[in-house]
Protein backbone atom coordinates (compact mmCIF):
# COMPACT_ATOMS: atom_id res chain seq x y z
CA UNK A 1 0.00 0.00 0.00
CA UNK A 2 2.56 2.30 0.86
CA UNK A 3 4.80 1.93 -2.44
CA UNK A 4 1.73 2.58 -4.53
CA UNK A 5 2.20 5.28 -7.03
CA UNK A 6 -0.28 8.48 -6.49
CA UNK A 7 1.66 11.35 -8.29
CA UNK A 8 4.42 11.74 -10.38
CA UNK A 9 5.81 15.32 -11.42
CA UNK A 10 8.66 15.07 -13.97
CA UNK A 11 11.00 17.18 -14.52
CA UNK A 12 8.20 20.46 -14.32
CA UNK A 13 8.84 23.71 -15.29
CA UNK A 14 6.41 26.65 -14.25
CA UNK A 15 6.26 30.26 -15.25
CA UNK A 16 4.12 33.27 -13.91
CA UNK A 17 3.91 35.61 -16.97
CA UNK A 18 6.27 38.70 -16.28
CA UNK A 19 8.07 36.73 -13.18
CA UNK A 20 11.02 34.19 -12.88
CA UNK A 21 10.74 30.30 -12.82
CA UNK A 22 8.55 28.96 -9.88
CA UNK A 23 10.01 25.36 -11.06
CA UNK A 24 12.72 24.67 -12.84
CA UNK A 25 13.18 21.03 -13.97
CA UNK A 26 11.45 19.91 -10.52
CA UNK A 27 10.57 15.87 -9.72
CA UNK A 28 8.52 14.88 -7.25
CA UNK A 29 6.94 11.19 -6.15
CA UNK A 30 3.89 11.32 -4.22
CA UNK A 31 2.76 7.70 -3.08
CA UNK A 32 -0.28 6.84 -1.01
CA UNK A 33 -0.39 6.67 2.19
CA UNK A 34 2.46 8.94 2.68
CA UNK A 35 2.79 12.09 5.03
CA UNK A 36 4.03 14.82 3.42
CA UNK A 37 5.23 18.43 4.22
CA UNK A 38 6.42 20.45 1.86
CA UNK A 39 8.83 22.57 3.21
CA UNK A 40 9.56 26.38 1.56
CA UNK A 41 10.24 29.96 2.22
CA UNK A 42 7.26 32.85 1.34
CA UNK A 43 6.94 32.58 -2.56
CA UNK A 44 9.10 29.50 -3.44
CA UNK A 45 6.23 27.94 -4.69
CA UNK A 46 4.12 25.89 -2.35
CA UNK A 47 0.58 27.19 -3.47
CA UNK A 48 1.59 27.24 -7.37
CA UNK A 49 2.48 22.98 -6.44
CA UNK A 50 -0.94 22.85 -4.85
CA UNK A 51 -2.69 24.81 -7.71
CA UNK A 52 -1.42 22.69 -10.40
CA UNK A 53 -2.05 19.63 -8.41
CA UNK A 54 -5.42 20.66 -7.74
CA UNK A 55 -5.62 21.35 -11.70
CA UNK A 56 -5.88 25.17 -11.19
CA UNK A 57 -3.26 26.14 -12.88
CA UNK A 58 -1.43 24.88 -15.51
CA UNK A 59 1.93 23.81 -16.29
CA UNK A 60 4.49 25.17 -19.21
CA UNK A 61 6.80 21.93 -19.12
CA UNK A 62 7.27 18.55 -18.10
CA UNK A 63 4.93 15.70 -16.95
CA UNK A 64 2.30 14.86 -14.51
CA UNK A 65 0.94 11.52 -13.88
CA UNK A 66 -1.42 10.72 -11.77
CA UNK A 67 -2.58 7.54 -10.71
CA UNK A 68 -1.37 5.95 -13.80
CA UNK A 69 -3.13 8.90 -16.22
CA UNK A 70 -1.74 11.64 -17.37
CA UNK A 71 -2.39 14.71 -15.89
CA UNK A 72 -3.03 17.14 -19.18
CA UNK A 73 -5.42 14.39 -20.49
CA UNK A 74 -7.38 13.79 -17.42
CA UNK A 75 -7.72 17.68 -17.38
CA UNK A 76 -9.05 17.93 -20.13
CA UNK A 77 -12.31 15.46 -19.70
CA UNK A 78 -12.01 14.06 -16.01
CA UNK A 79 -10.47 17.00 -14.04
CA UNK A 80 -13.93 16.92 -11.91
CA UNK A 81 -13.74 13.15 -10.88
CA UNK A 82 -9.45 13.77 -9.73
CA UNK A 83 -10.74 16.86 -7.53
CA UNK A 84 -13.36 14.58 -5.98
CA UNK A 85 -10.94 12.45 -5.08
CA UNK A 86 -8.91 15.54 -3.20
CA UNK A 87 -9.65 17.23 -0.29
CA UNK A 88 -8.44 21.08 -0.21
CA UNK A 89 -7.54 22.91 2.85
CA UNK A 90 -7.31 26.21 1.79
CA UNK A 91 -5.14 28.98 3.77
CA UNK A 92 -7.50 30.90 3.97
CA UNK A 93 -9.98 28.27 4.11
CA UNK A 94 -12.08 29.69 1.76
CA UNK A 95 -15.86 28.25 3.41
CA UNK A 96 -19.33 29.76 2.60
CA UNK A 97 -18.92 32.48 5.02
CA UNK A 98 -23.15 32.66 5.39
CA UNK A 99 -24.10 28.99 5.32
CA UNK A 100 -24.07 26.63 8.47
CA UNK A 101 -20.83 24.84 9.63
CA UNK A 102 -23.42 21.83 8.72
CA UNK A 103 -24.13 22.99 5.67
CA UNK A 104 -19.94 23.61 4.77
CA UNK A 105 -19.31 19.65 5.69
CA UNK A 106 -21.75 18.54 3.55
CA UNK A 107 -21.05 20.07 0.43
CA UNK A 108 -18.49 17.67 -0.98
CA UNK A 109 -21.14 14.44 -0.07
CA UNK A 110 -24.06 16.46 -2.20
CA UNK A 111 -21.63 17.36 -5.15
CA UNK A 112 -20.74 13.23 -5.13
CA UNK A 113 -24.59 13.01 -4.70
CA UNK A 114 -25.10 11.58 -1.76
CA UNK A 115 -28.62 10.59 -0.04
CA UNK A 116 -29.62 12.48 2.89
CA UNK A 117 -29.31 9.90 5.33
CA UNK A 118 -25.64 8.96 4.67
CA UNK A 119 -24.75 13.35 4.43
CA UNK A 120 -26.48 13.49 7.74
CA UNK A 121 -24.24 9.65 9.19
CA UNK A 122 -21.04 11.44 7.63
CA UNK A 123 -21.27 14.81 8.30
CA UNK A 124 -21.69 13.91 12.12
CA UNK A 125 -18.84 11.59 11.99
CA UNK A 126 -16.95 14.66 10.82
CA UNK A 127 -17.87 16.83 13.41
CA UNK A 128 -16.98 14.62 16.19
CA UNK A 129 -13.73 13.98 14.34
CA UNK A 130 -13.31 17.90 14.50
CA UNK A 131 -14.62 18.41 17.67
CA UNK A 132 -17.19 20.94 15.68
CA UNK A 133 -20.65 18.82 17.22
CA UNK A 134 -22.18 21.63 19.44
CA UNK A 135 -21.49 24.17 16.86
CA UNK A 136 -23.03 22.43 13.41
CA UNK A 137 -25.72 25.00 13.45
CA UNK A 138 -23.33 28.29 13.76
CA UNK A 139 -22.94 30.21 10.66
CA UNK A 140 -19.27 29.95 9.73
CA UNK A 141 -18.48 33.87 10.13
CA UNK A 142 -19.16 33.45 13.26
CA UNK A 143 -16.71 30.53 14.24
CA UNK A 144 -13.06 31.49 15.36
CA UNK A 145 -10.22 31.27 13.20
CA UNK A 146 -9.05 27.95 14.75
CA UNK A 147 -12.97 27.11 14.75
CA UNK A 148 -13.16 27.73 10.93
CA UNK A 149 -9.82 25.98 9.88
CA UNK A 150 -11.38 22.69 11.36
CA UNK A 151 -14.26 23.57 9.12
CA UNK A 152 -12.00 23.28 6.20
CA UNK A 153 -10.43 20.50 7.23
CA UNK A 154 -13.66 18.88 7.98
CA UNK A 155 -15.20 19.75 4.32
CA UNK A 156 -11.62 18.22 3.02
CA UNK A 157 -12.01 14.91 4.60
CA UNK A 158 -15.70 13.94 4.71
CA UNK A 159 -15.88 12.63 1.22
CA UNK A 160 -12.73 10.11 2.18
CA UNK A 161 -10.23 11.70 -0.41
CA UNK A 162 -7.31 9.99 -1.60
CA UNK A 163 -5.07 12.80 -1.30
CA UNK A 164 -5.55 15.77 1.63
CA UNK A 165 -4.04 18.92 -0.07
CA UNK A 166 -3.49 21.24 2.91
CA UNK A 167 -1.74 24.78 2.45
CA UNK A 168 -0.11 26.41 5.34
CA UNK A 169 -2.94 24.96 7.39
CA UNK A 170 -1.49 26.37 10.74
CA UNK A 171 -0.37 29.58 9.30
CA UNK A 172 -2.92 31.73 11.47
CA UNK A 173 -3.27 29.42 14.48
CA UNK A 174 -1.30 29.63 17.69
CA UNK A 175 1.04 26.98 18.83
CA UNK A 176 -1.83 25.21 20.92
CA UNK A 177 -4.24 25.30 17.82
CA UNK A 178 -1.41 24.20 15.49
CA UNK A 179 -1.14 20.95 17.68
CA UNK A 180 -4.78 20.08 17.87
CA UNK A 181 -4.85 20.81 14.05
CA UNK A 182 -1.40 18.60 13.55
CA UNK A 183 -2.92 15.63 15.91
CA UNK A 184 -5.89 15.61 13.72
CA UNK A 185 -3.79 15.39 10.35
CA UNK A 186 -2.13 12.62 12.18
CA UNK A 187 -5.85 10.63 12.95
CA UNK A 188 -6.16 11.15 9.50
CA UNK A 189 -3.07 9.66 8.12
CA UNK A 190 -3.58 6.74 10.21
CA UNK A 191 -7.57 5.92 8.58
CA UNK A 192 -5.41 5.90 5.46
CA UNK A 193 -5.45 9.21 3.82
CA UNK A 194 -2.48 10.47 1.58
CA UNK A 195 -1.47 13.91 3.24
CA UNK A 196 0.68 16.59 1.76
CA UNK A 197 0.70 19.75 4.18
CA UNK A 198 2.51 23.06 2.46
CA UNK A 199 4.29 25.35 4.86
CA UNK A 200 7.19 27.49 6.01
CA UNK A 201 7.14 26.14 9.47
CA UNK A 202 10.29 23.88 9.41
CA UNK A 203 8.98 23.03 12.99
CA UNK A 204 5.54 21.04 12.15
CA UNK A 205 7.61 18.14 10.18
CA UNK A 206 9.57 17.09 13.47
CA UNK A 207 6.00 16.87 15.66
CA UNK A 208 4.92 14.27 13.63
CA UNK A 209 6.58 10.93 13.21
CA UNK A 210 7.50 8.71 9.92
CA UNK A 211 6.75 11.34 8.17
CA UNK A 212 8.96 12.65 4.63
CA UNK A 213 9.68 16.42 4.30
CA UNK A 214 10.42 18.04 0.80
CA UNK A 215 12.07 21.28 0.24
CA UNK A 216 11.72 23.40 -2.75
CA UNK A 217 14.96 24.93 -3.22
CA UNK A 218 16.31 26.46 -6.16
CA UNK A 219 12.97 25.72 -7.86
CA UNK A 220 13.52 22.35 -7.34
CA UNK A 221 12.08 19.90 -4.51
CA UNK A 222 14.89 17.90 -2.41
CA UNK A 223 13.82 15.49 0.44
CA UNK A 224 15.14 16.09 3.70
CA UNK A 225 15.61 14.87 7.48
CA UNK A 226 14.45 17.38 9.56
CA UNK A 227 16.06 17.56 12.55
CA UNK A 228 15.05 19.46 15.85
CA UNK A 229 16.58 22.80 16.59
CA UNK A 230 18.01 21.25 20.31
CA UNK A 231 20.07 18.44 18.02
CA UNK A 232 21.28 21.37 15.45
CA UNK A 233 22.73 23.78 18.39
CA UNK B 1 -28.75 16.83 -4.96
CA UNK B 2 -31.74 18.54 -6.98
CA UNK B 3 -33.33 20.05 -3.78
CA UNK B 4 -29.92 21.49 -3.55
CA UNK B 5 -29.97 22.57 -6.94
CA UNK B 6 -33.25 24.20 -6.50
CA UNK B 7 -32.55 25.99 -3.66
CA UNK B 8 -29.95 27.80 -5.25
CA UNK B 9 -31.97 28.40 -8.30
CA UNK B 10 -34.81 30.03 -6.13
CA UNK B 11 -32.40 31.61 -4.72
CA UNK B 12 -30.43 33.29 -7.42
CA UNK B 13 -34.18 34.05 -8.81
CA UNK B 14 -34.75 36.14 -5.65
CA UNK B 15 -31.50 38.08 -5.97
CA UNK B 16 -32.07 39.45 -9.15
CA UNK B 17 -35.71 39.71 -8.63
CA UNK B 18 -36.37 43.00 -10.33
CA UNK B 19 -34.29 41.61 -13.53
CA UNK B 20 -36.43 38.64 -13.30
CA UNK B 21 -40.04 40.40 -13.39
CA UNK B 22 -39.04 42.29 -16.20
CA UNK B 23 -37.46 39.36 -18.53
CA UNK B 24 -40.77 37.64 -17.90
CA UNK B 25 -42.89 40.15 -18.96
CA UNK B 26 -41.06 40.62 -21.71
CA UNK B 27 -41.00 37.65 -22.88
CA UNK B 28 -44.77 37.07 -22.12
CA UNK B 29 -45.50 40.12 -24.55
CA UNK B 30 -42.76 38.76 -27.05
CA UNK B 31 -44.81 35.66 -26.94
CA UNK B 32 -48.54 37.06 -27.35
CA UNK B 33 -47.53 39.56 -30.35
CA UNK B 34 -45.33 36.63 -32.01
CA UNK B 35 -47.91 34.29 -31.72
CA UNK B 36 -50.83 37.19 -33.10
CA UNK B 37 -48.07 37.46 -35.87
CA UNK B 38 -48.12 33.82 -36.96
CA UNK B 39 -51.83 33.30 -36.19
CA UNK B 40 -52.98 36.69 -37.99
CA UNK B 41 -55.71 34.36 -40.13
CA UNK B 42 -57.65 33.65 -37.31
CA UNK B 43 -57.13 36.87 -35.25
CA UNK B 44 -57.84 38.83 -38.50
CA UNK B 45 -61.19 36.23 -39.07
CA UNK B 46 -62.25 36.55 -35.47
CA UNK B 47 -61.81 41.20 -35.68
CA UNK B 48 -63.29 41.11 -39.00
CA UNK B 49 -66.76 40.91 -38.77
CA UNK B 50 -68.78 38.22 -41.71
CA UNK B 51 -70.24 40.66 -43.88
CA UNK B 52 -66.63 42.18 -44.35
CA UNK B 53 -64.63 38.66 -44.66
CA UNK B 54 -67.27 37.77 -47.49
CA UNK B 55 -67.48 40.82 -49.12
CA UNK B 56 -70.33 41.72 -51.45
CA UNK B 57 -70.65 44.40 -53.85
CA UNK B 58 -74.51 45.79 -55.66
CA UNK B 59 -74.17 45.77 -59.32
CA UNK B 60 -77.58 47.55 -60.74
CA UNK B 61 -78.73 47.57 -63.62
CA UNK B 62 -80.85 49.97 -65.38
CA UNK B 63 -84.45 50.18 -65.95
CA UNK B 64 -84.08 50.25 -69.82
CA UNK B 65 -81.29 47.29 -70.42
CA UNK B 66 -82.60 45.16 -73.13
CA UNK B 67 -82.39 41.22 -71.79
CA UNK B 68 -79.35 40.79 -74.02
CA UNK B 69 -77.65 43.49 -72.15
CA UNK B 70 -78.07 41.63 -68.73
CA UNK B 71 -77.19 38.63 -70.46
CA UNK B 72 -73.43 40.47 -71.18
CA UNK B 73 -73.55 41.33 -67.64
CA UNK B 74 -74.16 38.33 -66.05
CA UNK B 75 -71.43 36.65 -68.62
CA UNK B 76 -68.68 39.14 -67.38
CA UNK B 77 -69.25 38.62 -63.73
CA UNK B 78 -69.73 35.10 -64.48
CA UNK B 79 -65.87 34.85 -66.02
CA UNK B 80 -64.26 37.71 -63.96
CA UNK B 81 -61.78 36.26 -61.47
CA UNK B 82 -62.81 38.68 -58.89
CA UNK B 83 -66.13 37.36 -58.59
CA UNK B 84 -66.46 34.22 -56.17
CA UNK B 85 -70.58 33.87 -56.61
CA UNK B 86 -73.42 36.38 -57.76
CA UNK B 87 -77.34 36.01 -57.72
CA UNK B 88 -80.16 38.04 -59.03
CA UNK B 89 -82.58 40.17 -56.21
CA UNK B 90 -85.55 40.02 -57.19
CA UNK B 91 -87.63 43.13 -57.91
CA UNK B 92 -90.62 42.66 -55.68
CA UNK B 93 -88.53 41.08 -53.16
CA UNK B 94 -86.38 44.09 -53.01
CA UNK B 95 -89.23 46.14 -52.76
CA UNK B 96 -90.98 43.75 -49.82
CA UNK B 97 -87.68 44.13 -47.64
CA UNK B 98 -87.10 47.89 -47.99
CA UNK B 99 -90.87 48.76 -47.19
CA UNK B 100 -89.97 46.18 -43.96
CA UNK B 101 -86.43 48.43 -43.58
CA UNK B 102 -88.00 51.63 -43.63
CA UNK B 103 -91.26 51.53 -42.44
CA UNK B 104 -91.55 55.34 -41.86
CA UNK B 105 -91.69 55.78 -45.72
CA UNK B 106 -94.42 53.80 -46.55
CA UNK B 107 -96.68 56.50 -47.24
CA UNK B 108 -94.74 57.80 -49.41
CA UNK B 109 -93.87 54.83 -51.12
CA UNK B 110 -97.60 53.05 -51.21
CA UNK B 111 -97.59 54.98 -54.95
CA UNK B 112 -94.82 53.49 -56.44
CA UNK B 113 -94.24 50.58 -58.64
CA UNK B 114 -91.84 48.27 -58.21
CA UNK B 115 -91.14 47.74 -61.95
CA UNK B 116 -89.09 51.01 -61.17
CA UNK B 117 -86.49 49.12 -59.32
CA UNK B 118 -83.69 48.14 -60.88
CA UNK B 119 -82.91 44.82 -61.72
CA UNK B 120 -79.65 44.14 -58.84
CA UNK B 121 -76.91 41.51 -58.65
CA UNK B 122 -75.68 41.03 -55.56
CA UNK B 123 -71.96 39.67 -56.67
CA UNK B 124 -69.86 37.77 -53.17
CA UNK B 125 -66.02 38.91 -54.29
CA UNK B 126 -62.96 36.96 -53.67
CA UNK B 127 -61.05 37.08 -51.63
CA UNK B 128 -57.77 38.00 -53.54
CA UNK B 129 -60.13 41.38 -54.42
CA UNK B 130 -58.95 42.51 -50.87
CA UNK B 131 -55.69 41.82 -51.39
CA UNK B 132 -54.87 43.14 -54.71
CA UNK B 133 -58.18 45.87 -54.14
CA UNK B 134 -56.64 48.38 -56.99
CA UNK B 135 -57.05 45.86 -59.81
CA UNK B 136 -60.62 44.55 -58.50
CA UNK B 137 -61.99 48.63 -58.03
CA UNK B 138 -60.63 48.65 -61.91
CA UNK B 139 -62.56 45.62 -62.68
CA UNK B 140 -65.62 47.26 -60.69
CA UNK B 141 -65.16 50.73 -62.28
CA UNK B 142 -65.13 49.57 -66.05
CA UNK B 143 -68.54 47.54 -65.09
CA UNK B 144 -69.79 50.61 -63.88
CA UNK B 145 -68.85 52.42 -67.81
CA UNK B 146 -71.28 49.55 -69.48
CA UNK B 147 -74.01 52.20 -70.36
CA UNK B 148 -76.64 49.18 -68.82
CA UNK B 149 -74.99 48.99 -65.49
CA UNK B 150 -76.77 51.91 -63.30
CA UNK B 151 -74.51 51.90 -60.85
CA UNK B 152 -72.14 49.62 -58.95
CA UNK B 153 -71.95 49.43 -54.57
CA UNK B 154 -68.77 48.59 -53.37
CA UNK B 155 -67.72 48.60 -49.53
CA UNK B 156 -64.13 47.77 -51.10
CA UNK B 157 -62.36 51.04 -50.25
CA UNK B 158 -63.32 50.26 -46.46
CA UNK B 159 -62.70 46.60 -46.17
CA UNK B 160 -59.33 47.33 -48.28
CA UNK B 161 -58.72 50.30 -45.38
CA UNK B 162 -59.04 47.76 -42.46
CA UNK B 163 -57.17 45.34 -44.42
CA UNK B 164 -53.98 48.17 -44.59
CA UNK B 165 -54.46 49.08 -40.90
CA UNK B 166 -54.55 45.03 -40.11
CA UNK B 167 -51.43 44.70 -41.76
CA UNK B 168 -49.82 47.25 -40.59
CA UNK B 169 -50.36 46.52 -36.95
CA UNK B 170 -49.21 42.83 -37.58
CA UNK B 171 -46.02 43.94 -38.72
CA UNK B 172 -45.90 46.35 -35.63
CA UNK B 173 -46.85 43.52 -33.82
CA UNK B 174 -43.76 41.19 -34.92
CA UNK B 175 -41.41 44.10 -34.95
CA UNK B 176 -42.50 44.80 -30.98
CA UNK B 177 -42.36 41.04 -30.84
CA UNK B 178 -38.82 40.55 -32.05
CA UNK B 179 -38.10 43.88 -29.76
CA UNK B 180 -39.40 42.07 -26.85
CA UNK B 181 -37.24 38.86 -27.12
CA UNK B 182 -33.73 40.86 -27.58
CA UNK B 183 -34.87 43.00 -24.29
CA UNK B 184 -35.98 39.53 -22.77
CA UNK B 185 -32.72 37.76 -23.53
CA UNK B 186 -30.45 40.81 -22.98
CA UNK B 187 -32.17 41.40 -19.21
CA UNK B 188 -32.27 37.81 -19.01
CA UNK B 189 -28.08 37.52 -19.01
CA UNK B 190 -27.97 40.24 -16.93
CA UNK B 191 -30.11 38.86 -14.13
CA UNK B 192 -27.42 35.86 -14.53
CA UNK B 193 -24.76 37.38 -14.64
CA UNK B 194 -25.80 39.22 -11.33
CA UNK B 195 -26.75 36.07 -9.89
CA UNK B 196 -23.15 34.70 -11.27
CA UNK B 197 -21.42 36.76 -9.80
CA UNK B 198 -23.76 36.99 -6.48
CA UNK B 199 -22.26 33.47 -6.25
CA UNK B 200 -19.18 33.52 -7.85
CA UNK B 201 -17.46 32.30 -4.65
CA UNK B 202 -19.79 29.61 -4.54
CA UNK B 203 -19.31 28.61 -8.00
CA UNK B 204 -15.59 28.25 -7.51
CA UNK B 205 -16.22 26.39 -4.32
CA UNK B 206 -18.09 23.69 -6.24
CA UNK B 207 -15.55 23.57 -8.67
CA UNK B 208 -12.65 23.09 -6.60
CA UNK B 209 -14.56 20.25 -4.41
CA UNK B 210 -14.99 18.30 -8.12
CA UNK B 211 -18.43 19.43 -9.15
CA UNK B 212 -19.51 18.60 -12.43
CA UNK B 213 -19.98 21.40 -14.92
CA UNK B 214 -24.12 20.89 -14.43
CA UNK B 215 -24.27 20.89 -11.17
CA UNK B 216 -22.69 24.30 -11.42
CA UNK B 217 -24.98 25.38 -14.80
CA UNK B 218 -27.97 23.64 -13.54
CA UNK B 219 -28.99 26.66 -11.23
CA UNK B 220 -28.93 29.19 -13.67
CA UNK B 221 -30.81 26.79 -16.20
CA UNK B 222 -33.78 26.25 -13.26
CA UNK B 223 -33.46 29.97 -13.31
CA UNK B 224 -34.25 30.75 -17.17
CA UNK B 225 -36.51 28.02 -16.80
CA UNK B 226 -38.50 30.36 -13.96
CA UNK B 227 -38.62 33.34 -16.52
CA UNK B 228 -39.75 31.38 -19.18
CA UNK B 229 -42.35 29.34 -17.12
CA UNK B 230 -43.61 32.71 -16.46
CA UNK B 231 -43.57 34.49 -19.49
CA UNK B 232 -45.18 31.47 -20.68
CA UNK B 233 -47.59 31.95 -18.23
CA UNK B 234 -48.40 35.55 -19.28
CA UNK B 235 -48.67 34.80 -22.67
CA UNK B 236 -51.09 32.25 -22.66
CA UNK B 237 -53.11 34.37 -20.11
CA UNK B 238 -53.25 37.27 -22.22
CA UNK B 239 -53.69 35.14 -25.63
CA UNK B 240 -57.12 33.43 -23.57
CA UNK B 241 -58.21 36.05 -22.16
CA UNK B 242 -57.92 38.01 -25.65
CA UNK B 243 -59.23 35.33 -27.73
CA UNK B 244 -62.27 34.22 -25.75
CA UNK B 245 -63.17 37.55 -23.84
CA UNK B 246 -62.20 40.01 -26.40
CA UNK B 247 -62.45 39.19 -29.90
CA UNK B 248 -64.06 35.71 -29.42
CA UNK B 249 -62.03 33.45 -31.45
CA UNK B 250 -63.94 29.82 -32.46
CA UNK B 251 -61.58 28.35 -30.30
CA UNK B 252 -58.53 29.18 -28.20
CA UNK B 253 -56.68 25.73 -28.79
CA UNK B 254 -56.65 26.76 -33.04
CA UNK B 255 -54.39 29.22 -31.82
CA UNK B 256 -52.29 27.40 -29.19
CA UNK B 257 -50.67 24.98 -31.74
CA UNK B 258 -48.16 27.21 -32.76
CA UNK B 259 -47.95 29.35 -29.83
CA UNK B 260 -46.18 26.35 -28.28
CA UNK B 261 -44.07 25.68 -31.23
CA UNK B 262 -42.74 29.40 -30.71
CA UNK B 263 -42.47 28.94 -26.88
CA UNK B 264 -40.26 25.44 -27.50
CA UNK B 265 -38.33 27.83 -30.20
CA UNK B 266 -37.97 30.95 -27.53
CA UNK B 267 -37.17 27.70 -24.91
CA UNK B 268 -34.00 26.59 -27.12
CA UNK B 269 -32.58 29.78 -27.29
CA UNK B 270 -32.87 30.88 -23.77
CA UNK B 271 -30.80 27.60 -22.92
CA UNK B 272 -28.48 28.48 -25.46
CA UNK B 273 -28.15 31.87 -24.07
CA UNK B 274 -27.43 30.44 -20.90
CA UNK B 275 -25.22 28.04 -21.89
CA UNK B 276 -22.89 30.42 -23.39
CA UNK B 277 -23.28 32.80 -20.59
CA UNK B 278 -22.11 30.48 -17.64
CA UNK B 279 -19.52 29.25 -19.48
CA UNK B 280 -18.09 32.82 -20.49
CA UNK B 281 -18.41 33.39 -16.85
CA UNK B 282 -17.13 30.14 -15.37
CA UNK B 283 -13.46 30.60 -18.04
CA UNK B 284 -13.29 33.65 -15.96
CA UNK B 285 -13.62 33.07 -11.95
CA UNK B 286 -11.09 29.93 -13.29
CA UNK B 287 -8.91 32.36 -14.21
CA UNK B 288 -9.65 35.57 -11.05
CA UNK B 289 -7.32 35.27 -8.27
CA UNK B 290 -9.27 38.25 -6.61
CA UNK B 291 -12.15 36.21 -5.72
CA UNK B 292 -11.10 35.97 -2.09
CA UNK B 293 -9.94 39.05 -1.59
CA UNK B 294 -11.97 40.83 1.22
Amino acid sequence: MEDELLIFCDHLFKKYPGTDWVFKDASLTIFRNQFLFLLGSSGSGKTTFIKIISGQEDYDRGKIIIQNNDFRKLKRKNLHLWRRSLGIVFQDFRLLWKQTVKENIALPLIILGCSKNEIDMRVKAVLKLVQLEDKEDVVCKYLSGGEQQRVAIGRAIVHSPVLLLADEPTGNLDDKHTKNILELFYTLHARGISILIATHDKRLPIAIPDCRTVMIKDKRFIDVIPVPKSRTS
Amino acid sequence: MLRFLLHRAVRNTLSSFSAFVISSLCLGIALFCATFYVEREIFLNSLVPTWARETKALVAISNNATPKQVEKVKAILKVSKWVKSFSQIEQAKAWDRFLKDFSHLKDIAKDIDPIYIPLIFEVTLKKECLNSSGECSEFFAKLEDIPSVESVFSPLPWIRRIYIWFELFQKGALFFALFLFVCAMVITLLGIKLSFQASKREAYIFDILGASSWFIKLPFYFQGTFIFCVGLIISFAGLYGFCEKIIDCASITDVVNLFFVISALVFVCEVILIEFTVRFLRISIRKSDDLWVQ
